[in-house]
């Protein structure tokens, strides 16, 4: 009996005493979904080099996905049915196909949560562990096994799992027992120590600790070392620990998370046997009208994926969150920060203050000012020994001092941003950005194809509430960048028209003006329109889409540069 | 304390998962990280210094027009002989078998990978050493010729040598040795796969079906899966493979394909052809 049948048992023994013994069984059931479809119709655009022998063939993409998830009782169960037919452009061709990646079967009571299936999971900030999707990046390494948690005294909570993770559309010999992956097993345990001694004081405390391991069979790696070959001692077992703490009092936080990875040679730090460690700190205290955070953090070499020799992105088990805004304006996207699994130090400030309504400068609805400042070093990285380079596959890789920055920076971001109601009809958000993005390191090109771009944007955003059911939002932007590196300046103008509740209409250009290339200039031009019912989202568009990288999180996909017609509808129930 | 866990079978299951995992630690001694291997790779001798085309030829034994792909292919290996590998995947709707007169299936799994990855929607197909040629993967056969002589003159990062070929009563094993020198790592994988030659069956051919046409170079099977097996990106090594024998494979036919592409773009760097026997 393979493992989907096993599910399914589950599910209709469950559904099936449910319904014998409820009497009031339909009463308590409850079914919810959602539903997306994106589509594209590519077309060829000279301007932008995409001839038709380009598009032979690739003339159109669609990701669809459907959700269905059922409860009754205690118990849940649900399904996901997806389809790339192909995938649109810029997400990996691996992902072609359609079928049921995901489906689960659930179990909760005061005490306990089981779950068979796929499950999604995440222990403290994701250091040791984090199975997650992310439509828009077309990333899934959910967790395909079993789940289990325990709450057995009031503030303790103690996860236990162990799986194999998705990797696109594994076949269905592959589902469980995949030689070609490693086993994902893992515990978590949470104490909220108020809750458990009873204390229903400030401050609040909370003790947490994580423990990973992935089991993956059959390694053999060959190196070259002193012009001799060389077999790796691999490690069938790799294991990552983490310990946290968080610490709340009033409005002050803090929350810290150690993690310590033993040996895990991989083809993502090019097979080196140093242990990882991740450090990461985050304080904040916030009152009403002001808010500050500060965050650190230091990564070394905590990669950490179900498959050794896998470097694109899937299979990752632990997730290293980012200390960088995610800007949501178009042109400050164009240089947003990925990740750096192999070494980053990075430091994040932010501060939030709203002026008060009825001042002088607050005006009659008040003012809020937000300051957002992050930076990212590489790590220092030392020969282990003279004459062995640094990364040496087949060695402890580097030294590294642990609170020495390297000598790269890799990003900055400065930003301020303002926001205003100057009356009831009329409000806007006023930002200045400046970025220094080291393109060549952060997006892995050779040394010096790039070089360091130095970006400074600025942007308004200002809406029209013409009447009760009407308004016009205005948003224009301006990039330029030092020396016009990369690709120089931009701007952009954006009119969105909306009749509330359902329509919206709008037209934008992106116009790279400032490119070093003449024939470059492109004016990158987009029409829209939506209707939106209830909680149904149809908009169609025809336009130009630049290439570029599309980060959520820290983790990004390259998004080809493309013209035609799409179009997204989605809904929820 | 309240306790759930007391008397309860849940406890075992924690305790399992706690214990396997506590236990599921190799850390591996630094003075033991690696140790010498008894191989012997040819650093010297390892093949060409120019490159070796490797065409991937989608055909079907029902499509009308995959002749004129497998007469320019031999066109091309006349040409430029030991410069131009072909091997023609058997895949897609023109593979599919259909009545008596189509009733052979030469598809393979891992030909049908690679055709779906690259997604021909036209027969005959192909890719060339998996360079984008205009943005795209896919060439037309009238195109190979202009791209032979332009990449058969560059030189080649990698290298690649097929060795040591047993061939047991149900195995054939190898030895395929690489050289990448390029000025930093990449990362690479090798590929292995039998091809075989001279085998007569049926084949459209524009209006009409050739009864007795002769199919080479056709993909029958492989030793490491579709798209290989990691090696260094850097260097040498080398790979160790084995495969079971298809009592249908005539092995006096059959020749060995083996390849070094780049993992991050696809592109073959470098490929070789070996006779079985």
């Amino acid at each position: 009996m393979n493992f989907k049948k096993i599910i399914l048992a589950v599910g209709i023994f469950l559904t099936v005493s449910n319904f014998l013994s409820a009497q009031n069984f339909f009463d308590q059931s409850y079914v919810n979904g959602s539903f997306q479809t994106d589509g594209q119709l590519y077309l060829s655009d000279k301007a932008m080099g995409i001839t038709d022998s380009i598009l032979k063939g690739n003339r159109y993409g669609m990701n669809t996905f459907g959700e269905l998830n059922y409860s009754v009782n205690n118990f849940r169960a649900g399904m996901r049915f997806e389809a790339y037919t192909p995938p649109l452009k810029g997400f990996d061709t691996k992902a072609k196909g359609l079928g049921i990646p995901y489906f689960y079967a659930s179990y909760s009571n005061k005490y306990i949560d089981v779950t068979l299936g796929d499950f999604y999971e995440q222990f403290g900030a994701g250091f040791a562990l984090r199975s997650y999707q992310e439509w828009n990046l077309g990333y899934d390494n959910a967790i395909r096994g079993a789940k289990v948690s325990v709450m057995p005294y009031k503030g303790i909570k103690v996860t236990g799992l162990t799986g194999y993770q998705r990797w696109f559309w594994d076949t269905k010999d592959n589902w469980l027992g995949n030689n070609n992956k490693g086993l994902v097993t893992g515990f978590d345990g949470n104490f909220f120590i108020n809750d458990i001694f009873d204390l229903e004081i400030d401050p609040q405390f909370t003790l947490g600790g994580s423990f990973v391991t992935k089991n993956e069979k059959d390694l053999s790696k060959t190196v070259i070392f002193n012009d001799t070959l060389q077999k790796l001692n691999l490690p069938d077992n790799v294991a990552t620990s983490a310990a946290r703490f968080n610490l709340s009092w009033g409005g002050f936080s803090l929350y810290s998370e150690y993690a310590y990875k033993i040996n895990n040679p991989s083809a993502y730090n090019n097979y080196i046997y140093r242990p990882g460690r991740a450090l990461f700190i985050n304080t904040s205290y916030s009152m009403k009208g002001f808010g500050v955070s500060l965050a650190a953090k230091r990564v070394d070499n905590m990669s950490f994926k179900s498959k050794m020799d896998a470097t694109d992105n899937a299979l990752d088990i632990n997730f290293i969150p980012p200390l960088t805004k995610q800007h949501l304006y178009s042109l400050p996207s164009i240089y947003p920060y990925a990740s750096q699994l192999n070494g980053e130090m990075s430091l994040k400030g932010n501060v939030i203050y709203t002026i008060p309504k009825k001042t002088k400068i607050g005006g009659r609805y008040g003012m809020s000012i937000e300051a957002d400042f992050s930076i990212v070093y590489d790590i220092d990285r030392q020969p282990i020994a003279e004459g062995i380079p640094i990364n040496q596959p087949g060695t402890k890789g580097y030294e590294s001092s642990f609170f020495k920055l390297g000598e790269n920076r890799l990003f900055t971001d400065f930003n301020l941003t303002i926001t205003k109601k100057f009356n009831k009809n009329w409000k806007g958000i006023f930002s200045y950005i400046y970025l220094y993005y080291d393109k060549d390191r952060v997006e892995s090109h050779p040394i010096g194809e790039f070089g360091i771009v130095n970006a400074h944007t600025g942007i308004a955003d200002v809406t029209w509430k013409i009447n009760s059911k009407n308004s016009l939002r205005m948003e224009t932007q301006f990039l330029f960048t030092k020396d016009r590196a990369d690709k120089g300046h931009w701007a952009t103008m954006l009119l969105e028209y909306s009749i509330a509740p359902n329509w919206f209409f709008s037209i934008s250009d992106e116009y790279n003006f400032g490119n070093k290339n003449e024939a470059d200039r492109l004016h990158y031009y987009n029409f829209s329109a939506g209707y939106v019912y209830r909680a149904s989202r149809f908009s169609v568009s025809w336009g130009r889409q630049r290439e570029g990288l599309l980060c959520i999180g820290g983790v990004c996909r390259y998004v080809p540069a493309s013209t035609g017609i799409s179009f997204s509808v989605s809904t929820s129930f | 304390m309240k306790s759930l866990l007391k008397g309860s079978f849940i406890k075992y299951i924690f305790l399992t998962i706690i214990v396997a995992s506590v236990f599921s630690c190799d850390v591996i001694d630094p003075n033991n990280y690696m140790e010498p291997i008894d191989v012997e790779v040819d650093t010297t001798e390892v093949l060409e210094n120019k490159r070796v085309v490797l065409i991937e030829e989608f055909t079907g034994h029902r499509c009308p027009n995959c002749p004129g792909a497998a007469a320019e292919a031999h066109k091309l290996q006349q040409l430029y002989p030991g410069k131009v590998v072909v091997m023609c995947i058997h895949s897609g709707f023109y593979a599919m078998p259909m009545g008596l007169e189509f009733s052979n299936d030469f598809r393979t799994p891992e030909g049908d990978s690679i055709c779906n990855h690259f997604s021909p929607s036209t027969f005959p197909n192909s890719t060339f050493c998996r360079m984008l040629v205009d943005g795209n993967y896919l060439v037309a056969y009238q195109d190979w010729e202009t791209l032979v002589e332009e990449v058969i003159n560059q030189d080649a990062i990698a290298n690649v040598k097929v060795k040591d070929i047993t061939i047991n009563e149900n195995t054939i094993d190898i030895k395929v040795d690489t050289k990448i020198s390029s000025e930093s790592s990449i990362n690479a994988n090798v590929c292995a796969f039998i091809v075989e030659s001279k085998i007569i069956a049926p084949q459209a051919n524009g209006d009409s079906v050739d009864e007795t046409f002769e199919h080479n170079h056709m993909l029958r099977g492989a030793f490491a899966g579709a798209w290989g097996t990691s090696i260094l990106g850097l260097g040498v090594d080398s790979k160790s493979f084995s495969i079971d024998i298809n009592p249908e494979w005539n092995l006096d036919n059959c020749s060995i394909i083996a390849y070094v592409y780049n993992s991050s773009t696809l592109e073959i760097l470098q490929a070789v052809e070996v006779n079985l026997k």
